[in-house]
């Protein structure tokens, strides 16, 4: 049987006292061993921030990359290998600025990959300027006041639902079970799932606090999982009321399924065998 | 008897000019004759002037050679063109023997060194069907007529390439072109009867050959001239080779696919040209940090930025060399003709495995749209993956620090090899030394560890191969395409009576710095590259201190034998 100890590794985070990504460390670890996948069979894959250090803390095989890049490299692993299990794991300044155009198409060609942002609006390892969630006027160091920033935040989730992700939901740091029934059921699912984790910087981020979301976080219940306009509906809403769950969810055949080469099973189990036949066009 | 004939087809975009000069080549090596095919094309789907040039002969054809002997002219412009002595084209030869045009073309200007030969191409193509290409296989059937070649192996040739409806069509175009010739005109020229079939085989296509019999499982590769060739012949044998073919989002997206797929434990590849090995250089210095095996294509066209996409140059040697930043290891190869290509790719893919680094295949146009006649190609080949661990050993460290700087590499779903790959600096475990406290003694450790794998392979590479170097007194130094170019011109000069001789620079990074002292010292060095500064002679100044002669071309176009040998000349070939 797998426990929690199996995912345990030596190197222990670093992250500040309070730092949203505790929750999501112990929610990762408790769906795996809630699956009973084994360590070896799990690879972590991340970019480029604080949250993105995840790899470094469990004990499975992690691959710690570059900057906005975690979802190639995860998609290149789930295609030469469709027995494992594949998370994607980084920060919002990762994935929905740096890395926004691999979200767009690893959505849609429904790449079995559970990716996991920890979304705290501001990128917390450079000392927290503003990310592409933060608000409008929030002020930082590379967004002075009185202007603050002069972007409207992207919305991960109306992104990847327009992508075609067959597996869209949120999470809040603050719900570490609930977080936790979340990656369980991103990983049972088969397809492309993102799971946006609202994940306050204790740090950086004197807005998007616990404080703030405790007050206005509600979980989904009951909604229609294959209503794609509720769903979009849904992930429109903001301000006071802020929804966490799953926002849709349906079957579609994923990537692996569908190509003529990989639908034979894993490349990685594959020989290398050329016939001589092969020059005969050459002739 | 002359044995070596030059042959082009010249027309506009869009008029088949390629494919006929691929059908003609074919026609050719299936008689058992040599032959090198190039194809003169601007970046457009129709219009202007391109043409295809193939050389033919008897013995090994080196480059696509200097005069003219035969052209096809399927519009007034190509004729007027490619007779013209003031003809501007980056260094080709104007006609000075047959030409082949449709009769209706009648405003040209006559030269007294051509023999024109205005031929009912339109009117026989027409009388078959409405097929507008046709005219072209009846001008082939003149050609193969007038070399006094056997009609049934060109039939032969059209029916590999052309099917149904159009392949009735064609072979009775042949046919007419060919009796139409032998029926008015003498024949132009015999060429000796080869022994034995060849294979006639491009530049992209040796590479994709190459990287499929050298294991790989997948090959993911955003579209670029000219690497282009090598993901086309790929993905059009996907399935029964097993070869997972992936256009992603862009090129950053296929390096680190790649990386992730060879990580996982697969043999996959890349490719692009120099934009799009621009957007790599990230991944590749990823690649070299975590020590997973990567091998990556870059075909070279004439830059920088678009610069002309479909001429040649070999200008990204040292962005390669140099490319990504930190100090990291990686081997950079230039293989130097269509044979080669195959040969090096497939090797290339067992380095990377055995040393754990990048591994550069670098082409350029000139050699990845070149075709070629090769005698026979090797299929067998041992896969070697290096060294890898066995599962649950208890004393696995992935980055453990060896002698040779080589440690053992562990896939996910190996049983007890957890253990994380970072891009940051770790240590032999893996764990990162870069964060909470910086660890100066591993890290120094660390980069060692890396660059030794750099040393371990510098002992391990061949020695530079050479052309008819042993008692000569100027050396000649290429690397890449420039190869065939570079031996004819040797061999010209020396029956001139120069002592001349080639060294040729195949593993280019590591510098193999005293074997090149040792063959080269007490000799004139003459660089030759296709680039305006003399990348590889920058490169050897840097590694062995020595200032070479220079020759360089850097319009567009490939060498041409005439070009090289004039040059030596004047750089004093004494
Ligand atoms: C190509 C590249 N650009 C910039 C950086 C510097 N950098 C490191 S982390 C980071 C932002 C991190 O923000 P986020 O992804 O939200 O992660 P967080 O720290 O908030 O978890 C940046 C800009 C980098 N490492 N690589
Ligand atoms: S800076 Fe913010 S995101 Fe980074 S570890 Fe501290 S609290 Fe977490
Ligand atoms: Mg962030």
């Amino acid at each position: 049987m797998v426990t929690l100890k199996d995912y345990d590794y030596h190197v222990k985070p670093d992250w500040c006292p309070g730092c949203g990504n505790f929750s999501q460390w112990t929610a990762i670890k408790g769906a795996l061993v809630e699956l009973g996948i084994e360590p070896h069979n799990v690879v972590i894959v991340s970019g480029i921030g604080c949250s993105s250090n995840m790899p470094e803390y469990i004990r499975a095989y992690g691959f710690h990359g570059l900057h906005g890049r975690p979802l190639p490299v995860a998609s290149g692993i789930k295609f030469a290998n469709s027995d494992l299990t594949v998370i994607a794991y980084g920060g919002d300044g990762d994935g929905y600025y740096e890395g926004l155009n691999h979200l767009y198409h690893t959505a849609k060609r429904n790449i079995d990959i559970k990716y996991i942002v920890s979304d705290n609006e501001v990128f917390g390892l450079t000392t927290g300027q503003a990310s592409p969630t933060a608000p409008f006027g929030f002020v930082s160091k590379t967004t002075p006041p009185p202007e603050g920033s002069l972007e409207i935040p992207v919305n991960p989730l109306t992104l990847a639902l327009t992508a075609g992700a067959t597996f869209v939901a949120r999470g809040y740091s603050g719900e570490i079970k609930h977080l936790q029934s979340l990656i369980v059921e991103a990983i049972k699912h088969k397809g492309f799932a993102l799971i946006d984790v609202l994940s306050p910087c204790v740090t950086w981020n004197k807005i998007a606090t616990y404080e703030y979301y405790k007050e206005r976080v509600y979980k989904l219940k009951d909604n229609d999982l294959t209503d794609f306009e509720g769903a979009y509906k849904l992930a429109m809403q903001s301000g006071d009321k802020i929804p966490i769950g799953i926002f849709y969810k349906v079957e579609k055949p994923t990537y692996n399924d569908l190509d003529p080469v990989l639908k034979q099973g894993p490349l990685m189990k594959r020989g290398t065998e050329i016939k001589k036949e092969i020059l005969n066009e050459f002739y | 008897m002359k044995n070596d004939y030059v042959i082009r087809i010249g027309g506009a975009a869009g008029d088949g000019v390629q494919s006929s000069g691929i059908l003609l080549s074919k026609t050719f090596t299936r008689h058992g004759l040599h032959v090198f095919g190039y194809n003169y094309y601007q970046d457009l789907i129709r219009g202007g002037n391109s043409w295809y040039q193939i050389r033919v002969s008897d013995k090994k054809v080196k480059n696509q050679g200097d005069g003219l002997d035969i052209l096809i002219a399927l519009n007034e412009d190509s004729l007027n063109r490619h007779t013209n002595p003031e003809i501007n084209e980056g260094g080709a030869s104007y006609l000075r023997g047959i030409a082949i045009f449709d009769e209706s073309i009648k405003n040209y200007e006559k030269r007294d060194f051509v023999k024109y030969i205005p031929s009912p191409l339109n009117a026989i193509a027409s009388g078959i069907s409405k097929n507008p290409l046709l005219k072209n296989t009846v001008a082939l059937g003149m050609v193969v007529s007038g070399l006094n070649l056997d009609l049934d192996i060109f039939i032969s040739a059209i029916k590999t390439v052309f099917k149904g409806k159009s392949l009735d069509e064609n072979i009775e175009a042949a046919k007419q072109g060919f009796n139409y010739y032998k029926e008015h005109y003498e024949i132009f020229g015999s060429l000796p009867n080869g022994n034995k079939k060849k294979i006639l085989i491009g530049g992209g296509e040796a590479v994709g050959l190459g990287a499929a019999v050298g294991g790989i499982k997948a090959y993911v590769a955003y579209p670029m001239t000219p690497a282009s060739s090598t993901l086309h012949w790929l993905a059009s044998h996907s399935k029964d080779l097993g070869i997972f073919i992936k256009v992603p989002e862009d090129e950053i997206s296929a390096i680190n696919t790649v990386i992730g797929m060879n990580y996982a434990g697969i043999r996959a590849m890349t490719g692009s040209s120099g934009g799009g090995y621009d957007l790599m250089h990230e991944g590749v210095g990823l690649a070299a940090m975590l020590e997973i095996p990567v091998v990556i294509y870059e075909s070279q066209r004439a830059g920088p930025s678009t610069g002309l996409p479909t001429k040649t140059e070999q200008g990204d040697l040292l962005m390669i060399i140099n490319s990504s930043h930190g100090d990291y290891p990686r081997a950079v190869i230039a293989p130097g003709d269509v044979e080669e290509a195959y040969y090096y790719t497939r090797e290339a893919l067992n380095l990377a495995d055995k040393y754990q680094m990048p591994v550069f295949i670098v082409s350029d146009l000139y050699l990845s749209e070149r075709i070629e006649s090769v005698e026979d190609l090797n299929l067998e080949f041992k896969i070697d993956r290096g060294l890898i661990a066995n599962e649950n050993d208890e004393n696995f460290l992935r980055y453990k620090y060896t002698d040779d700087g080589i440690s053992p590499r562990a896939f996910p779903g190996m049983k007890g090899l957890m253990h994380n790959e970072d891009s940051d600096e770790h240590d032999e475990r893996g764990d990162v030394v870069s964060d909470a406290i910086t660890d100066p003694v591993k890290r120094k450790l660390s980069v060692e560890k890396r660059m030794k794998k750099l040393e371990t392979l510098k002992k391990n590479l061949p020695l530079f191969k050479t052309y008819r170097l042993d008692d000569a007194n100027i050396v000649l130094v290429q690397w890449g395409s420039t190869k065939g170019v570079v031996e004819e011109s040797a061999d010209i000069l020396r029956n001139k009576g120069y002592k001349v001789g080639v060294l040729e620079i195949k593993y280019v990074f590591p510098f193999n710095t005293d074997d090149f002292i040792a063959k080269t010292s007490g000799k004139k060095i003459i660089t030759i590259e296709n680039n305006y500064s003399g990348q590889l002679a920058n490169l050897i100044k840097m590694f062995t201190g020595v200032e070479t002669l220079k020759i360089n071309k850097y319009n567009g176009e490939a060498f041409y034998p005439s070009e090289i040998v004039n040059e030596v000349i004047k750089l004093g070939g004494d």
